[in-house]
C-alpha cells in the first residue's frame, strides 16, 4: 500500500514505463492521426495491452497483477497526458475489478481472460440514468447500469448508434438494450454499482489531470519562447499569473485522485465523498487550466492545427463525463446537509 | 547459456554534460543518469537469445555509485534475471585500467559462457573496455558487431558476428567463453512491460566492494592532471564593403596564412 500521494516505487515505475512507451509508440502523428480518421487505434491498444495494463488491479490468481488502485493513478495520468485515446480506464479501472469482484463464477470465467489480456475491450456506463459510454460502438464488453443495479452484456446483448462526441477520438456512442436480456444472469451482486461509480470517477480524475498537465507543460513551452515586445510572454506578470493560478488549481486536484483511489481500495468510509471531491477538482483544473492555456497561446489552439487542441477536447469531454463539477459539488452538499455517511453518501440522485 | 552483459549509468545525452573543473570527473549533479542506450541494447540482445531458450540466464553488471541501481532496476524490468552492483567509493574515478580489472575480477567469481557490452559508452567514449577485459580473462572477443547469432544450439555452439569497418564487411566466428560488444545498428531495447517492473524488485542484486573482489592496490595508469573549460568562441570580424572588402578579406587570409 502506498503511504502517501506519488511517493512510492511502485506508483512511479509504472507511471515511467508506461510514459517511456508513450514518448516512443505515441507521437503527436499518432495523435493527430486518430484525430482525424475517428477510429480507435487498434495497434497502440494492442501494444499498451501488452504491457500489462489493462489487468493491472485483477488478483494474480485470475492473471492479473495485483496492483493497489492508488500506485495506478499515476499511470492512468500518463495516458491522458500522452494524447492516446483508448478505452484503457474503463477496462483496466473499472470493468475488470468489478467482475472480478462481484461477478459469478461463470461471469469470472468467461469475461475476465480475454479483457485482461487485451483481446476483448469493455466500455461503461455506470452513472445515473447514463445511456452513452465512450468506445461503446468498438466495445464487445459493456457494464451498463439499469434501476441501480449493473449488468454485465456481451456484444451481442447490446446495439450502439454513436451520437457527437466533442472530441473526435473518444467516440461516444448511445447503447440501448432489450429489457427482456437483463436478468439475473446478466446482474452482478449488490455493491457493485457504488463501486464501480467511485471507480470510475477517481480514474476519469486522474485521465483528467493527466490532460490538464499536458495542456499546462505545452502553455509554459509556449511562454518561454514567444517574444512580444522584445521578451519572452512568460515575463509579463499577467502571463504568469494564468499559468501560477493553472498550475495551483491542477496540483490541487492531483492528489485527490490519489486519496480517492486510495479511499476505494481500502474501502474507506468517506471513499464516495473523496471521489466526488476529486473529479470537482479535476474537471475545475481541467476548466482553469484549458482557459489560461488558450489565452496564453494567443487563441492558436482554438483550432485542430495546433496540438492544444487535441488536449483541449479530450478535457471538455472529460470535464463533464463521469458526473459534471457541478453534479459532484451538488452530490457533496447534499451529502453534507443530509450527515450522510459511508456509501449512501455516493452520488445521491438529486 | 549464461550471458552476463554490462550495463553503465550515465548522464542523459539530452540534458546538459559537463565535467567538474576541479576533479576532471564528469559532474553528476548537473543532469539525470540514466542507463546508457547502448547498454540497453546489449540487454535486449542478451533477453532476444533469453527468448529463443528459456534455459538461458542473464545476469547484469555495473560498477557505479548507489543511484546506478537503478539502471540495474530497468535491465531487471525488462527481464533480466539477476544483478552484481560493484560500488565502492574508493572506485571513484576509476581509469579504463581499473574498471578492467575490476570488472575481470567480478567475472572470474561466477561461471558465464558470453559478456555483451555496448560498444562504448556515451560519457566516457573509451571503447576498449571489453577488448581489455577479454586479454585480462583470456578469453576471445569480437568488438563492434552489428548483429550475431548463435550457430549449433548452446552447447558446442559458435557465435556468428558481423561487423564493417574501413569499407569491408566482416564475418567473425568465436567460441565460448568470450566477450562481444555491439553497436547501435543491433535492435531497439525493449520497453518494460507492467509485470516486468513489478517483478524487478524482487530480482536478487549482489552488491560487492572492491575489497571483496580482492582488489586493494587500485593506481589509475593514467591521471587528469587539469581541466579547463574552452573559452567561448571570439565573435567574428566583420568587414563591410565601401570598396575595400576584397584587400581586407585578402589580408585575413593571409593572416591565417590560407593564401
Amino acid at each position: 500500500m502506498t503511504g502517501s500521494y506519488g511517493a512510492d516505487e511502485t506508483s512511479v515505475e509504472l507511471a515511467t514505463g508506461l510514459r517511456e512507451f508513450f514518448n516512443e509508440h505515441c507521437g503527436l502523428d499518432r495523435v493527430r492521426a486518430a484525430w482525424s480518421d475517428g477510429s480507435l487505434d487498434l495497434a497502440l491498444w494492442g501494444e499498451v495491452a501488452a504491457l500489462g495494463f489493462t489487468g493491472a488491479l485483477a488478483s494474480e490468481e485470475v492473471g492479473g497483477l495485483g496492483v493497489q488502485p492508488e500506485d495506478l493513478v499515476l499511470a492512468i495520468e500518463e495516458i491522458g497526458y500522452s494524447g492516446a485515446s483508448l478505452p484503457l480506464v474503463d477496462t483496466a479501472a473499472v470493468v475488470v475489478p468489478i467482475i472480478e469482484r462481484y461477478g459469478s463464477a461463470e461471469q469470472r470465467a468467461s469475461f475476465l481472460p480475454g479483457l485482461i489480456s487485451g483481446e476483448r475491450i469493455a466500455a461503461s456506463t455506470v452513472m445515473f440514468g447514463g445511456d452513452r459510454a465512450m468506445f461503446a460502438a468498438e466495445a464487445d464488453v459493456l457494464l451498463l447500469e439499469r434501476d441501480d443495479c449493473l449488468h454485465l452484456l456481451d456484444r451481442r446483448q447490446f446495439s450502439t448508434v454513436e451520437v457527437h462526441s466533442p472530441d473526435p477520438a473518444s467516440r461516444l456512442a448511445r447503447v440501448s438494450v432489450e429489457s427482456s436480456v437483463l436478468s439475473d444472469a446478466t446482474r452482478l451482486a449488490a455493491g457493485a454499482t457504488d463501486d464501480a461509480r467511485g471507480r470510475a470517477v477517481w480514474a476519469a480524475s486522474a485521465l483528467l489531470n493527466g490532460v490538464s498537465r499536458r495542456m499546462l507543460e505545452m502553455t509554459v513551452d509556449h511562454a518561454k519562447t514567444r517574444e512580444q515586445f522584445g521578451r519572452a510572454i512568460g515575463s509579463f506578470q499577467a502571463v504568469k499569473h494564468l499559468i501560477a493560478d493553472a498550475w495551483v488549481a491542477m496540483e490541487s486536484s492531483r492528489p485527490c485522485a490519489w486519496y480517492a483511489a486510495h479511499a476505494c481500495s481500502q474501502g474507506l468510509a468517506d471513499a464516495a465523498a473523496a471521489a466526488s471531491v476529486a473529479k470537482a477538482s479535476a474537471s475545475d483544473a481541467a476548466r482553469v487550466v484549458g482557459d489560461s492555456a488558450l489565452q496564453v497561446h494567443g487563441g492558436i489552439g482554438f483550432t485542430w492545427e495546433h496540438p492544444l487542441h487535441f488536449w483541449m477536447k479530450r478535457g471538455k469531454l472529460l470535464e463533464h463525463a463521469y458526473g459534471s463539477r457541478g453534479f459532484h459539488l451538488r452530490s457533496l452538499g447534499a451529502a453534507m446537509r443530509d450527515d450522510q455517511q459511508g456509501s449512501d453518501a455516493v452520488f445521491p440522485g438529486l | 547459456m549464461k550471458i552476463i552483459t554490462l550495463v553503465k549509468q550515465v548522464p542523459d545525452t539530452w540534458s546538459e554534460r559537463r565535467l567538474d573543473p576541479e576533479t576532471g570527473r564528469v559532474d553528476r549533479a548537473v543532469s539525470e543518469a540514466v542507463i546508457d542506450e547502448i547498454s540497453e541494447r546489449a540487454i535486449e540482445a542478451a533477453l532476444a537469445l533469453k527468448d529463443a531458450d528459456k534455459s538461458t540466464t542473464v545476469t547484469l553488471l555495473t560498477m557505479g555509485p548507489a543511484g546506478a541501481l537503478d539502471a540495474l532496476r530497468k535491465g531487471l524490468s525488462m527481464g533480466a534475471d539477476d544483478a552484481v552492483h560493484i560500488r565502492d567509493d574508493a572506485l571513484q574515478g576509476a581509469d579504463v585500467t581499473i574498471t578492467s580489472r575490476v570488472i575481470a575480477a567480478a567475472l572470474l567469481r561466477r561461471p558465464w559462457d558470453l559478456v555483451i557490452a555496448g560498444n562504448e559508452s556515451t560519457d566516457g567514449r573509451g571503447g576498449v573496455l571489453p577488448a581489455m577485459l577479454a586479454e585480462r580473462l583470456g578469453v576471445a572477443s569480437a568488438t563492434g558487431l552489428d548483429s550475431f547469432e548463435l550457430t549449433g544450439g548452446a552447447a558446442g555452439g559458435d557465435l556468428v558476428g558481423r561487423r564493417s569497418a574501413d569499407g569491408v564487411d566482416e564475418v567473425l566466428r568465436l567460441g565460448f567463453p568470450s566477450v562481444v560488444s555491439i553497436t547501435e545498428r543491433m535492435p531497439d531495447a525493449r520497453f518494460p512491460n507492467f509485470r516486468g517492473i513489478l517483478g524487478a524488485k524482487k530480482k536478487p542484486v549482489e552488491v560487492l566492494t572492491a575489497a571483496d573482489l580482492g582488489l586493494t592496490d587500485l593506481h589509475p595508469a593514467v591521471s587528469v592532471v587539469s581541466v579547463a573549460e574552452r573559452p567561448p568562441r571570439q565573435a567574428g570580424t566583420r568587414i563591410i564593403d565601401d570598396g575595400s572588402a576584397a584587400a581586407a578579406l585578402a589580408d585575413f587570409f593571409a593572416s591565417r596564412r590560407l593564401i
